[in-house]
Parts: C-alpha cells; sequence; structure tokens
C-alpha cells in the first residue's frame, strides 16, 4: 500500500490525481519525508515547466488584481498548534481538537458530494479503459491498418467474437468545431454509424460487428449523421 | 523575504512580485484553460490567493517560485475539471491529438527557456507524454493511460522518472 502510494508520487507533482487519491497521498505525504522531499524536488520541476510557457498578461489583469489587493487583507501566518498539530496531536489542546473535529464533520459532508462525482468520473473512465482493453487481449484479435486518403492513417483491431473492434486515428487532419469523423461499419447492407471518432489518439470501440467486411471513415457535420453524407477518408478490411 | 513583507499587507512589495509572477502564472493558467477570458479569471484568482496566503509560504517546503505555480496548476485543473468544465470534455478529448501537436510544436517553438526545452528533449517519449499530457493540459494520470493507451502503473512510473529526469536535468530541488 505505501509502495502504491509513493508511485504516486510524479502524479501527484503534476496534479494528476482525483480529489480522493490526492487527499490520500496528502495524508502520507505528513508522515512520509522521504516522499515530502520528493514531491518537493519534482514540484520544482514541474514549477520550471510552467514559467517556460510565461506569457505577458492583458494590462487591465494588474489594475484588477490591485483593486483586490487593495480591499483584502492578507491572511495571519498559521498559529503554530494547527499548522503542527499532526506531529504534536498528543499535545493538542482539548478544545482546539474538538473544534477541529466539529469543522471537519461539516466539510465531510461537503466533501462526501465530491467523492461521489469524483468516483464516478473515474468509473467511467475505467469502464471504456476495460472494454477497450477486453478487445485488444481477446484471443482472436486481429489487428489491420490503412492509410487514409488525406493523411495519416486508421488502426482496427478487431474481435469477432466479441463482436467488437477498437479504431483509432492517428495523424489524420483536425476537423473544424462544425465538423466530426464518424466511424461506420460496412457490409451487404447499407453502412451503420458506429461512433464519432474524435480526430487522432483517441480510441473508439465499435460494437455490433456482425456481417461487417469493413469499417470505413467519413467528414460529417458535428454530431454525426444517420448515412455517410460524403466520401470514406478510410476504410479497412475487417479480419474475417 | 519579499513575500514576508507581502504577507504584512505591504501593497509595494506585492508589486513587485507581481512583476515577477504575473507572467509565468498566466502563461500557465492560459495553456491549461485554454480560454483567455476563464484564463484571465483564474489568474486573477491565483494572482489575489498569492497576496492573501503570502504567510502560508513556508521556505522549508521549496520556493517561492515553485509554491506560487503549484497555487497556479491546481486552480488551472481544478477550472479544467469542474462542472461547467465537464460539457468541454468531450471536445478536450477531441483535442487530445492536437494537444500532442501542440506539445510539440507549441511548447517547444514557445519555450523561451532553452533549458527546459533541452531536458525535455532528454526525456523518452512516453515519459514526454506523460508529463505534458499532464501538466499542460491536465489530464489525470487515468486519462493519460488511456489516451496513450498504455497500463496505469506504467503512466504513473513514467511521470515520475520524467519528473525526476527533468529534475536532474534542471538542477532543481534535492536529490
Amino acid at each position: 500500500m505505501k509502495q502504491e502510494l509513493h508511485a504516486l508520487v510524479g502524479a501527484y507533482a503534476v496534479d494528476a490525481l482525483d480529489d480522493i487519491e490526492r487527499r490520500r497521498f496528502e495524508d502520507h505525504l505528513a508522515e512520509c519525508e522521504s516522499c515530502a522531499r520528493e514531491t518537493r524536488g519534482l514540484r520544482e520541476a514541474a514549477a520550471q515547466l510552467g514559467t517556460a510557457v510565461a506569457m505577458p498578461p492583458p494590462p487591465r489583469l494588474r489594475e484588477k488584481v490591485m483593486a483586490d489587493v487593495a480591499r483584502v487583507r492578507p491572511l495571519p501566518p498559521l498559529p503554530p498548534l494547527l499548522s503542527d498539530v499532526r506531529s504534536r496531536r498528543s499535545r493538542t489542546p482539548w478544545l482546539l481538537m474538538a473544534a477541529t473535529v466539529a469543522c471537519l464533520v461539516a466539510v465531510a459532508g461537503f466533501m462526501g458530494v465530491l467523492t461521489v462525482r469524483a468516483q464516478d468520473r473515474a468509473d467511467r473512465a475505467e469502464a471504456a479503459g476495460r472494454q477497450i482493453i477486453e478487445v485488444l487481449s481477446a484471443p482472436d484479435a486481429r489487428r489491420v491498418s490503412g492509410r487514409a486518403s488525406t493523411s495519416g492513417s486508421g488502426t482496427v483491431v478487431a474481435s469477432r467474437a466479441q463482436g467488437k473492434a477498437v479504431v483509432v486515428l492517428s495523424g489524420v487532419p483536425s476537423l473544424p468545431g462544425s465538423q466530426t469523423y464518424e466511424l461506420w461499419l460496412m457490409g451487404p447492407g447499407k453502412p451503420r454509424p458506429a461512433g464519432l471518432l474524435r480526430g487522432s489518439g483517441t480510441p473508439v470501440i465499435a460494437a455490433g460487428l456482425g456481417d461487417a467486411t469493413q469499417v470505413g471513415v467519413t467528414v460529417e457535420p458535428a454530431g454525426g449523421s444517420p448515412q455517410p453524407t460524403s466520401v470514406p477518408v478510410l476504410t479497412i478490411a475487417l479480419p474475417a | 523575504m519579499l513575500l514576508g513583507r507581502v504577507a504584512r499587507g505591504d501593497q509595494s512589495a506585492f508589486e513587485q512580485v507581481y512583476q515577477h509572477i504575473a507572467g509565468p502564472v498566466y502563461g500557465l493558467v492560459l495553456r491549461v484553460v485554454r480560454d483567455p477570458a476563464q484564463a484571465e479569471e483564474v489568474a486573477q484568482e491565483v494572482l489575489v490567493d498569492v497576496w492573501r496566503t503570502a504567510a502560508r509560504y513556508d521556505e522549508q517546503r521549496g520556493s517561492a517560485q515553485a509554491w506560487v505555480m503549484t497555487l497556479a496548476h491546481r486552480r488551472a485543473v481544478d477550472r479544467v475539471r469542474s462542472a461547467q468544465a465537464a460539457a468541454d470534455r468531450e471536445e478536450r478529448a477531441a483535442r487530445a491529438e492536437r494537444d500532442h501537436d501542440e506539445v510539440a510544436e507549441n511548447v517547444e517553438a514557445r519555450l523561451e527557456r532553452e533549458q527546459v526545452r533541452r531536458c525535455l528533449g532528454t526525456l523518452t517519449e512516453l515519459q514526454r507524454e506523460s508529463v505534458t499530457l499532464a501538466y499542460y493540459s491536465g489530464y489525470t494520470y487515468r486519462e493519460v493511460a488511456e489516451l496513450l493507451q498504455v497500463p496505469l502503473g506504467t503512466v504513473k512510473t513514467r511521470m515520475r522518472d520524467g519528473l525526476i529526469r527533468m529534475r536532474d536535468c534542471l538542477g532543481v530541488g534535492e536529490r
């Protein structure tokens, strides 16, 4: 468990944890001096990535900030007891503890709501990932690729047993917001819509392969079409 | 030192701090949230936060620059992950590849700091993509794993290794 948490130090330093993991990691940090030291170093490195993309802000930002600054008082330093509460827990006066607990209870109620939402999101992302992995790891999974007529290419990994295919584009031209790539399953009948492809790099899973013999990709108006309205920029024959 | 004066409510000290940090804060926030109007809003919040919480900065925990940039990055990431931004997520996913391209072109073209660029170049492709997708685009490591189609554990490791390499190449922080 400790090892697993420690492995998150890089993700933590670039804020790539969800709320739950972030809190768990911070709890761990408070008790692990070597992790805290590593975190400090990685944060310094991350900060350099940040300053490297510095841009002059619009001049009005300065006026807005200075106007706020004139109105807002800086917070006092944390009282030593509070900032140190973790390491001196046993010596913390009971009154402070009671106040802290009351606060935490109130915050916990609020955080509960956020936590559920974050978990929900993570679960959905995981479910999509799992489906893709299932197809990729199917015993009968076959991989086929084809070049697009524009630029770039597409790769299909299909499992006939599961009736599913994972399709991913790479290096195809980006489309304006008003257009989308749409995936089609093509066979004896009319092409069947099989999902929208959000450009290169993001895999899409097409279910219900059925008697489809090839997949096609067309450029459609945003939101997709029920039937192709343009010539495919890419077709790939599916493995039998 | 300057932050110490800021903590005591010295507005002219804060003006000096502003000169140093406004560009980096705004640039980073803009890079992550992308929309200039929102970036301005978030940058304003961050800069006022620096004023408000300067007394909470603890030099034992790292440089003032890292403290400020951490505040900025956290706020920017919170903004792109907030409920309001949820609707944009689909679109952000659509930009994943463009993000790659921009990370490759823009960051490399725009990185004013030759050293950071050079150091990014010493990372493996997967390390670089993991770190930059998280840092510049605000993706969680789970999302990065999905986008790059690599296992979660691999992404975790690459983010850590990549940052360690950056740290050592830049000569910042403790080993």
